[in-house]
């Protein structure tokens, strides 16, 4: 009888809990019942072109609507915490909006977002993701891209980096919201002195370097497959032929970082600041140098999506992101460079000079990154490098 | 019972509405998934499996990944057979506690592990190393963690634990009056372990060793942080390859998955044939039973000395490493000025997330572990005891989700039942949908444990209940259910371990009131926030053993541990 009592004590337990999940689950894990129009809105949102000045009372709108909305889904790759609990008050507080934030690999966010489509479960407003042209040209075509030029970016045309608006919106579904300084090599100081730093890639194919050169698999796409990429622009594949049993390869950028900071490796390749930035933080004697090749930048990009559930929300986001508030914060927070030229690039002091002495940069444009995706896709490192 | 003049028996109706559930929860998904590896792009194409097969590094790769399996499966299933038989049939001094520290090493997690071997044994900064070239003036170092030797001590350290968490309740079980007899008829201490008590086991220990074998064929963690810096390359490496892909290929992981398909069929076959035989091996009789120990003299010293060296490396070595963690700014980094703090606390549990998380996961573990458990006891005994036509299919099923990735699994669930047919009790981004994924994960483990548990157990017993009046379901739960809590429990709590750290089954379909502390230690790791990652790895094994402690206090207050 005892026994009767708590199995039926513990199934009521386990039933009541998950239905408790059930009544809580709805808000954030729709189908929605009638899907939102495509182009975002039930009110006029703006929408507009390059050169185009949205109306203020049209921003309005799109500010109560988000209020209304009052929830905002956001898929994203990055997540610090102080930078995801300061933005999720920022939003509430300023906007009425409740961030939530999914994280995943970009590839398993892509996936998602994929299916969600496809199944028209429309859960996530705004993508957040690594530079990648083959995932935004997959969800590109299957329609989950909407396109959408925050007004900020017409308001100060004259704020931006590089190509000014061009380089914030591709004009269809692409915003770019910051710049990452790659790829930039990192040494060990307790184990080389500055006269035996390497200054160009064709130095670490000399024997003295064997077995003492840790780089992010290029195999895989990432920073060590950029580096790939930047050499075999150089050198052609015979520089990678030569390194082949040259270098240690690691698929765990932290553990490129860590050996080289304890000591363990003298020289580490195809890291982004974001990577080495903590051990340089807490005092790792570890220094990022320039080198005669160069480095990369890429950049950060975000979608706002198709039949979002929220497109207002996401549509404030969005511009929030790339106001000058916004953009100081994802850089206190990632590290990479803000996009805007009058946003403070806070960061360590030993990274300023090389990056300020790096010779030369390798914008990461699309048909860059394109030619990068292709080689990681054909295994052109995996073969010439031997990995299996 | 009669459906329209025909009439169904109880085993009939369990039988069908068991295959009905697992072809549902696991068929579909899986048929999904097959489907699309033959059409990437939208179109049928057999390029998947021919890139796959037709390449010869992917036998390279197999060959390497087989070797390595057959040498670490037969290394931890010996240990934990040694150690299973150590606790519960000699007079070793201590033996409750003895089992609880090898229990123990079931719930570290392995990154800790690999890290605090690392920060021992790496070739030039392996603290080891250090201190014996120093202390003996050595011109090279003595351990390389970093080799197949060390990715097989490594992998060894936590399958022991395992292999003897899922042994245990098969030693406990047996009657030790067959060893007496042996006894009484001359044999010696050795002889009777030869020739009764390892004979008498050896269903329990060849399946768990044989499911230990494709768990080690699909490992990973370890064998990438230790062996792919020095080029020790195995078959997972390039099923991750796969994944990792830009798109992710899922087609091509899928192809590769067949392998551990092909691999499952003998597994299943050898059971498949100890069922036909199963009385052979019942222990546990109507005849009630006897658990006595055996008396191994001054041995009893180096038994007990082992089980402490085993939990040394197993345990106190990776749990100082964690703990030692959470007070660094960066775990590892001891060359700085600074190298320690006590800020992750504060800041790790200032992070509003981090208390929801802690409960998902207990409520996902213990949804799973109890849920599945129920249904895989249910799906055992018509697979074991019925005769149901369909049994053979029913244990099919149940061994499939052992033949894919847990992320494929996961892909397989998305694909099904978010694309597809839609779970009104199980929404996406629920946490009904991630016990579901858990409960089909757990199964073949959890069908295994509980099979051989009732092969164990003599027909009699049930027999003698029906022939009292009792119906199938009335034996099977007050005759079959309490005699099988041993091996219940055993697997419930590995089951509940794994659904709390498991992070691969669960990130294509968790949502914001589902995201479960495996996704947030995924954020801190992915931020480099290392020292925070440790204090939440510290909190799942803090969880676990909550959890532990309570089932074992369950446990003992039911007679069925001491």
């Amino acid at each position: 009888m005892k026994n009767k009592l708590n199995v039926t004590l513990l199934l009521t337990f386990i039933v009541v809990t998950l239905a408790a999940q059930v009544a809580c689950a709805p808000a954030t894990a729709p189908p929605a019942a009638t899907p939102p129009p495509a182009t975002g809105a039930t009110i006029s949102a703006p929408s507009p072109g390059a050169g185009q000045k949205p109306a203020a009372s049209d921003w309005d709108n799109v500010l109560a609507a988000a209020r209304k909305e009052g929830a905002l889904t956001l898929y994203t790759t990055f997540a610090p915490p102080e930078a995801r609990t300061a933005v999720t008050k920022l939003m509430k507080d300023r906007y009425g909006v409740q961030m939530d934030w999914i994280v995943a690999p970009g590839a398993t966010n892509a996936e998602r977002i994929r299916v969600e489509q496809k199944a028209k479960q429309y859960v996530a407003d705004v993508w957040w993701t690594g530079f990648s042209v083959l995932l935004t040209n997959e969800l590109r075509a299957v329609g989950a891209l909407q396109s959408f030029t925050p007004p900020v970016v017409l308001q100060e045309p004259d704020v931006w980096k590089g190509k000014g608006i061009d380089s914030i919106t591709d004009k269809r579904d692409v915003l770019t919201t910051t710049q990452k300084p790659s790829i930039i090599p990192i040494v060990n100081t307790t184990l080389l002195r500055p006269e035996d730093y390497p200054r160009s890639y064709k130095d670490l194919l000399e024997p003295r370097w064997k077995g003492k050169v840790i780089m992010h698999d290029p195999a895989v796409p990432g920073g060590g497959s950029q580096a790939f990429y930047l050499v075999k622009r150089e050198y052609g594949l015979q520089y990678w032929e030569k390194a082949k049993d040259q270098f240690m390869v690691s698929r765990d950028y932290s553990e490129v970082a860590r050996r080289v900071a304890v000591g363990e490796t003298p020289v580490g390749l195809g890291l982004s600041i974001a990577h080495f930035i903590s051990f340089l933080t807490s005092g790792a004697p570890i220094r990022p140098i320039p080198i005669a090749e160069g480095a990369t930048i890429t950049f950060t990009p975000m979608h706002l999506l198709n039949h979002a559930p929220h497109p207002n929300a996401g549509k404030v986001f969005l511009n929030w992101v790339l106001t000058k508030e916004g953009q100081e914060m994802l850089s206190k927070y990632l590290g990479d460079e803000p996009i805007r030229k009058d946003a403070e690039w806070k960061t360590h002091p030993d990274i300023e000079p090389a990056v300020r002495n790096m010779p030369k940069w390798l914008v990461g444009t699309y048909d860059v990154i394109d030619e990068i995706d292709k080689d990681v896709s054909a295994g052109t490192a995996r073969k010439v490098l031997g990995l299996k | 019972m009669r459906v329209k003049g025909l009439r169904v028996t109880p085993t009939t109706f369990w039988g069908v509405a068991l295959l009905a559930a697992t072809g549902f929860l696991i068929v579909y998904p899986l048929a999904m998934l097959f489907a699309g590896s033959f059409t990437p792009g939208g179109r049928f194409s057999l390029e998947s499996y021919r890139l796959t097969y037709s390449d010869p590094d992917t036998y390279t790769l197999l060959w390497t990944t087989f070797w390595l399996a057959i040498a670490r499966t037969a290394l931890a299933a010996g240990l934990a057979v040694f150690f299973a038989w150590v606790v519960t049939r000699t007079n070793t001094p201590q033996k409750g506690l003895l089992e609880a520290l090898i229990w123990g090493a079931f719930f570290m997690p392995s990154l800790p592990l690999v890290m605090g071997w690392m920060t021992l044994a790496l070739p030039k900064t392996g603290l080891f190393n250090v201190w014996l070239m120093q202390a003996f003036n050595l011109g090279a170092p003595v351990f390389n963690i970093q080799s197949y030797g060390g990715i097989i001590f490594v992998s060894v350290l936590p399958w022991t634990a395992v292999l003897f968490l899922l042994l245990t309740p098969a030693f406990k079980g047996m009657d030790a009056s067959l060893e007496e007899a042996a006894r009484l008829a001359g044999a010696g201490k050795l002889a009777t372990l030869k020739g009764i008590t390892l004979p008498l086991l050896a269903p329990a220990i060849l399946g768990v060793t044989m499911l230990a074998f494709i768990r080690m064929m699909e490992s990973f963690e370890i064998e990438l942080l230790l062996g792919y810096p020095v080029r020790i390359y195995v078959f997972t490496t390039r099923v991750y390859d796969r994944l990792s892909a830009i798109p992710s290929d899922y087609g091509m992981a899928m192809a590769l998955s067949t392998v551990f398909l092909l691999l499952v069929i003998p597994l299943m076959l050898y059971q498949w044939r100890l069922l036909a035989h199963g009385e052979r091996y019942s222990t546990i009789t109507g005849r009630g039973f006897a658990v006595r120990h055996t008396d191994i003299g001054r041995w009893k010293y180096v038994t007990f000395g082992a089980v402490l060296a085993y939990f040394a490396a197993a345990v106190v070595i990776p749990v100082a490493s964690l703990v030692l963690g959470t007070f660094m700014q960066v775990p590892g980094l001891f060359n700085i000025e600074h190298p320690y703090t006590t800020a992750n606390y504060p800041l790790t549990f200032a992070d509003p997330l981090v208390l929801n998380s802690i409960m998902n996961a207990f409520v996902l573990g213990i949804g799973a572990a109890t849920l599945g458990m129920f249904f895989y006891s249910l799906i055992s005994y018509v697979v074991v005891r019925s005769s149901f036509a369909g049994r053979g299919v029913l244990e099919f099923f149940s061994w499939l989700p052992y033949a894919v990735p847990a992320i494929i699994l996961s892909l397989g669930f998305l694909w099904a039942f978010v694309g597809g047919v839609r779970l009104p009790f199980a929404p996406y981004g629920s946490l009904q949908l991630l016990v579901l994924v858990f409960v089909v994960r757990g199964m073949p483990l959890g069908v295994r444990v509980m099979n051989g548990g009732i092969i164990q157990m003599g027909r009699e017993l049930e027999e003698s209940s029906r022939m009292l009046g009792g119906s199938w379901i009335t034996t099977f739960r007050r005759i079959v259910v309490p005699l099988m809590r041993p091996a219940f429990l055993s697997a419930w709590i590995i089951l509940f371990a794994i659904a709390i750290r498991d992070l691969a089954s669960v990130i294509l379909l968790y949502g914001p009131r589902s995201r479960v502390i495996s996704v947030l230690m995924l954020e801190y790791w992915n931020t480099w926030l290392t020292g925070r990652a440790s204090v939440l790895a510290l909190v799942m094994v803090g969880m676990t053993i909550v959890a532990v402690a309570l089932a074992t206090a369950a446990g003992i207050r039911r007679g069925v541990m001491t």
